[in-house]
């Protein structure tokens, strides 16, 4: 049973042309599902990313939009023109851009001429200004000369950005690009990356499997999982309000709290939580999903709840709470004071999403 | 990606075909052969030449993994003065054809030879001298050319072994003898074994070494059913015997090579340390080697270069001289050439487009690499004598054999090239703008010419040393220096044999310097 009782309240900041659109697409490889009728659309200017675990088919539908791999079935539009399905547009005839996860910088030329790869048909000093150009855009101007090997992994990374870019692309497609740099420069190298596209204005796809990346980059974000598009919404209603529990527990912590419905309200062992929109009728038993951060706790001698846990991040600290019905469920706390574990609680839940899911291992899920 | 059929697929198929058909042919001739030829066959020919192959393979067999498996034990597991040196210097032998072995060694064992000599000054009598032209001759000969292939894999794997299997055992209290029978030579168990099997497979190419010392086996049966009886059915029928021989032993080398994986260790790798030795254990573990190392390279050498000088001497660098090297220059960079640019689109379909037919296409072009050279031979004379009687005698037949047995290693070469180029590569410049033609032009071409240039000089050196397919192929009058070098010898007129000889050798040393280059890189490295 599923129940989808989505409500679209959030307004798109783009312009809402549609530019890239792949339209129930399935790709099989040796018999193996990668994508299962898969219908996705991306507006024009947006900086939109596929979020989900290896495996899950994110790279393929990345590589169907480059023209790299051929869908078995369905059609991509690329802004006006059909690149694949009732017509079949090569790669090298598409304009877009691709930053491969291993950057794929060629080795036997320098980074001039690796930027100046895809500029054809120029003249000479057109080509060294535009080169010119687009390594000042990742600022790294005094590199022109150098061989790939000769550069660091952020620069290297910055060479294949400003390759992709350098031909002017109408969409610029992202493999996980950042997943081989250190956390440092990973943030470093993110928000200039989005700068520079968002100037540009290049409708963008990036492939990730960091939840943390997708939101801070994205206007959108799409959760793949086996093949097929589970959610597809910006990054606060993909966290606040998952629409499957798949969803839930792969962009964040989520536990599941038994309730009933009672009139407007569901009834659980650790509070009574107000549901505002319908439900469908006879829905009794729930699950309600619980985020770390919707959970606050005081020390109580007599409190009924005690902390078996506590798993140390630095900032924060995530304590394991068991309630008196023997299941668990986690608390977010600044790491500033620290409770022991053993230590009796009680403890407050108050989210600001209330998301139920019906039945056991049912995706449903209802919104409030 | 979608195999999409494209010219480069018929192209490739086309090769394919004309690298198959030949020994496609040769079998099915084989199969249409009547009994009574079979028993013909078996009474004159078979009842000999498959006892004497049988023998022949035991023995060398027997040889190689004795000579082999104890030299890459020794500078494996010791560290020693000249270690640095012994280790890549044993692998030479590869350099000399067997033929030539076994003519330096009958030149100094003829009458009025070096070794004849000392012979008679110490013992005496010069008939009780062992005799080259014998089983244990040609077996000797055959263990000494062949040897390295044991060596060079049984070596990769005693390197290759983690030592932490080794500390593991320690932890558990296991005892050194068993520790290194049960690690070390366990598991080099695969690699050894793939050595003996291409050294045995070497055995039955063979042609040079068993004609010239007069021992009949199948390539010389072959060969002489062909071109002294003009008996192609009996010549295709010694070959259907001879191939099946040869993919037996083809099929234990791909078992063993495919179980060669398990020794392949993930993370973190150390070598074992070897064990240092001091001077007297040094003397004593260098004397065998050196043993083997004269016998193999050092002698055979000296005696080709004395030769060549008493040959220069008296005028052996003459006009006709200067014609078969010029001729084999000519017919070997024609092979290698053709070879390697034939096998580019087989190869890159084979890393590239995954698909049965590409998988078709490539072991079909590989099947010669596995065939000795009068069985391709037999096979190009009956696909000729078929379909294109008026080729016959022109140099594009004896091409033709170059190509077909040849070219696998043009295609090993690329292949593994290719796979090592990043297909994002490929895949970037294609998003860039660029097409099927320009993406290979600019990005893969400049990446793999290095594997391409090798495979090119493995290959023309081969064809250099090829003597059987080139002595039945050739247009009239058409010597090559490994042509020369058997007719020579096999006039006993040695002197004129040693400059060709001597050449021979030589170009056979590039190859393995190429080798040696590669390997002393990995040595640094885990992989093989």
């Amino acid at each position: 049973m599923v129940l989808r009782l989505h409500k679209e309240d959030i307004c798109v900041k783009e312009t809402t042309a549609s530019h890239v659109l792949l339209k129930d697409i399935s790709k099989t490889f040796g018999g193996v599902t990668a994508i299962h009728e898969l219908t996705l659309e991306i507006k024009k200017g947006e900086f939109f990313s596929l979020l989900g675990p290896s495996g899950c088919g994110k790279t393929t539908i990345l590589r169907l939009i480059a023209g790299l791999e051929r869908p078995d079935k369905g059609n991509i539009t690329i802004g006006e023109r059909v690149v694949a399905g009732a017509e079949w547009v090569p790669p090298e005839k598409r304009r877009i851009g691709l930053v491969f996860q291993d950057y794929a910088l060629f080795p036997h030329m320098t980074v001039f001429k690796n930027i100046a790869f895809g500029l054809t048909g120029c003249s000479k000093n057109e080509l060294k200004q535009k080169v010119t150009n687009m390594l000042d855009i990742v600022g790294l101007s005094d590199m022109a000369n150098r061989y790939p090997h000769e550069l660091s992994g952020g620069q290297q990374q910055r060479i294949a950005l400003a390759r992709a870019l350098a031909t002017s692309p109408q969409v610029m497609l992202l493999d996980e690009p950042f997943s081989n740099l250190d956390a440092d420069l990973r943030m470093e190298l993110r928000t200039e990356t989005r700068r520079i596209l968002k100037e540009k204005g290049t409708t963008t796809i990036l492939v990730t499997h960091d939840q943390e990346e997708a939101f801070s980059l994205s206007d959108r974000v799409g959760v793949l999982n086996n093949g097929r598009l589970e959610q597809v919404g910006t990054p606060e209603e993909i966290y606040h309000r998952p629409i499957s529990r798949f969803v839930a527990g792969f962009v964040g912590r989520a536990d599941f709290v038994r309730g009933r419905i009672e009139g407007d309200s569901v009834v659980s062992d650790i509070g009574i939580f107000p549901l505002d929109s319908e439900i469908p009728q006879g829905l009794q038993d729930v699950d309600i999903m619980i985020r770390p951060d919707d959970v606050d706790f005081v020390i109580d001698p007599k409190g009924t709840v005690s902390i078996i846990e506590a798993e140390f991040l630095g900032a924060d600290i995530i304590y394991k709470l068991s309630l008196p019905n023997g299941k668990a469920i986690h608390s977010i706390r600044p790491s500033t004071k620290i409770f022991s574990v053993g230590s009796r609680v009680s403890i407050t839940v108050d989210p600001a999403h209330i998301v139920v899911f019906c039945g056991e291992g049912k995706n449903g899920n209802k919104q409030v | 990606m979608k195999t999409s059929f494209s010219y480069l697929h018929i192209f490739a198929i086309g090769i394919a075909a004309v690298a198959a058909i030949p020994i496609i042919f040769t079998l099915f001739s084989a199969l249409t052969v009547e009994p009574e030829l079979w028993k013909r066959l078996y009474d004159t020919r078979l009842k000999v030449i498959l006892p004497n192959t049988i023998k022949l393979l035991l023995s060398v067999g027997a040889f190689t993994l004795l000579i082999g498996v104890t030299a890459a034990w020794i500078v494996t597991m010791y560290d020693f003065r000249g270690k640095g040196i012994w280790e890549w210097v044993l692998i030479l032998p590869l350099a000399i054809p067997g033929y030539v072995l076994a003519y330096a060694y009958a030149s100094i064992m003829a009458p009025g030879g070096v070794a004849q000599n000392m012979w008679s000054s110490v013992f005496g009598d010069v008939s009780k001298m062992p005799s080259l032209y014998s089983f244990c001759g040609v077996s000797l000969i055959l263990s000494l050319v062949n040897y390295p292939y044991v060596y060079l894999l049984t070596r990769a794997s005693l390197l290759n072994q983690n030592v932490k299997y080794h500390e593991v055992a320690r932890t558990m209290g296991v005892s050194k003898i068993k520790r290194l029978w049960s690690i070390n030579i366990r598991m080099a168990y695969p690699a050894i074994a793939a050595g003996v099997a291409l050294a045995l497979m070497e055995v039955m190419a063979d042609f040079g070494t068993v004609a010239l010392l007069r021992y009949p086996t199948f390539t010389e049966a072959i060969y002489r059913q062909m071109t002294a009886r003009f008996d192609p059915k009996g010549a295709a029928a010694l070959a259907f015997v001879l191939v099946g021989i040869t993919f037996l032993l083809m099929n234990l080398e791909r078992h063993f090579r495919g179980k060669r994986s398990f020794e392949q260790t993930k993370g973190s790798f150390r070598s074992q340390m070897p064990k240092k030795l001091d001077l007297r254990r040094t003397i004593i573990i260098t004397v065998p080697i050196l043993f083997i190392l004269s016998a193999a390279f050092f002698v055979p050498v000296a005696v080709l270069i004395n030769m060549t000088s008493d040959a220069i001497t008296k005028g052996g660098l003459d006009s006709r001289f200067i014609e078969f090297t010029l001729n084999t220059i000519f017919i070997s960079a024609l092979g290698a050439t053709t070879a390697s640019v034939f096998a580019v689109p087989i190869a890159y379909l084979h890393a590239r487009r995954q698909g049965i037919l590409s998988r078709a296409v490539y072991y079909m072009s590989s099947l010669g690499y596995s065939l000795p050279g009068p069985v391709i031979a037999v096979g190009i004379l009956l696909t000729a004598a078929m379909f294109f009687n008026w080729l016959y005698g022109s140099i594009l037949l004896l091409l033709m054999a170059y190509v077909v047995r040849f070219m696998p290693i043009s295609l090993q070469s690329q292949d593994s090239s290719i796979s090592m180029v990043s297909r994002s590569m490929e895949d970037a410049a294609r998003t860039l703008g660029a097409g099927t033609w320009k993406t290979f032009k600019n990005i893969l071409f400049p990446l793999i010419r290095r594997g391409i240039l090798a495979g090119w000089v493995v290959v023309f050196v081969d064809c250099m040393k090829e003597l059987p397919a080139t002595m039945m192929l050739r247009p009239l009058a058409f010597d090559t220096l490994a042509v020369r070098v058997w007719i020579e010898a096999s006039e006993a007129l040695w002197e004129m044999a040693a400059l060709p000889a001597l050449l021979i050798v030589i170009a056979g040393l590039i190859p393995l310097i190429i080798i040696i280059k590669k390997m002393g890189v990995q040595n640094g490295v885990e992989i093989t």
